[in-house]
């Protein structure tokens, strides 16, 4: 019968919807169409779970020697220069360029 | 708000926020690179893990990522997220590799039966065979990590990662139809896999 071949129909179309459709947002023709057809009900109920389970999904952790590859390679390559041992910055008897505070070292070009 | 110290988590010795992480980075001070890594790790490796479903490559794939970032840093002027130039750096990284392999990043149409087939119309009579039981998240990443090549690109990077479709073919070399295409059947093919009463193992070709 012929409205075997409109559902027909409106399955296909309602597919090519949820191609386009990231969101589902149904057309008054694909809301019917659903009310009306228990396959793609079910068909887009569970894509709707996929799609809410995907986001709860949480990201891996990678081994914590990948940290130590890559800071490998960049000491070889000189992107960075290892700190001291100890202390980060305050410690470190290398020449850092002076910060813009009241410190003790006056520069000379500050006051004009 | 409550302002608490922070238990140093050893993580972010000194940084007031990234800006600060990038140009201290930018003056090759370890401890930023550090703090970089760690604020953007998982995210990166789960792109990378996803995209081959193997945590060698995946390791190995992060690692490329990072050290291109890495290099490039000084010129990162922030006129775009630092995170989003990561990550797009990842995605490229990803899709080299898998070119190089050979892997078909975008499926032969023929991979899968046309939907109109064997969708919908089929599942009427499965309905017992409900998504909803076997969706815990082991079954979920095993799914995806056998989601076939060429499928899984697409859906991770617009289901998982959030791209557009624009995006994604800018990225790709394909059509946005294509893209569209690609994830619909990949997300038709997850939904298989899920409701398969037993994994598809080995049912690749
Ligand atoms: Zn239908």
């Amino acid at each position: 019968m012929a409205s075997e071949k409109s559902t027909r129909m409106n399955c296909e179309a309602l597919q090519a919807s949820l191609e386009t459709l990231g969101d589902w947002r149904w057309s008054p023709a694909a809301q019917q169409h659903l009310s009306e057809c228990a396959a793609c009900r079910i068909l887009v109920h569970d894509l709707e779970l996929l799609a809410h389970k995907l986001r709860q999904l949480n990201a891996p952790e990678p081994s914590p020697a990948l940290w130590e590859r890559i800071r490998f390679q960049l000491e070889l390559e000189g992107i960075i220069h290892p700190l001291p041992q100890a202390e980060p910055v305050a410690a470190a008897p290398l020449p850092a360029p002076p910060k813009p505070r009241g410190n003790s070292s006056r520069t000379s070009r500050s006051r004009a | 708000m409550r302002q608490q110290p922070a238990v140093s988590k050893r993580i972010a010795p000194d940084f007031e926020d990234e800006a600060q992480a990038i140009a201290l980075a930018q003056h090759g001070r370890a401890d930023a690179f550090e703090h970089l890594y760690q604020l953007h790790k998982r995210r990166v490796y789960s792109l990378c893990l996803r995209m081959t479903g193997n945590t060698a490559e995946a390791e190995d794939l992060a690692q490329e990522a990072f050290l291109q970032l890495f290099r490039k840093i000084g010129t990162f002027r922030g006129e775009s997220a630092f995170s989003t130039w990561l990550h797009r750096l990842a995605v490229n990284v990803v899709l080299m590799h898998l070119r190089r392999k050979g892997l078909p990043e975008v499926s032969l149409e023929e991979t899968l039966q046309p939907l109109q087939e064997d969708g919908p119309k089929r599942d009427i009579g499965e309905r017992d065979k409900n998504l909803v039981g076997s969706l815990d998240r082991v079954n979920l990443e095993r799914a995806i990590e056998s989601l076939p090549p060429g499928y899984r690109t697409i859906f991770v990077l617009h289901d998982m990662e959030g791209y557009e479709h624009n995006e994604i073919a800018g990225m790709m070399g394909c059509s946005i139809g294509n893209s569209k295409s690609q994830l619909h059947k990949a997300r038709m093919k997850l939904r298989d896999l899920l409701r398969a009463p037993h994994p598809h193992r080995g049912a690749r070709e």
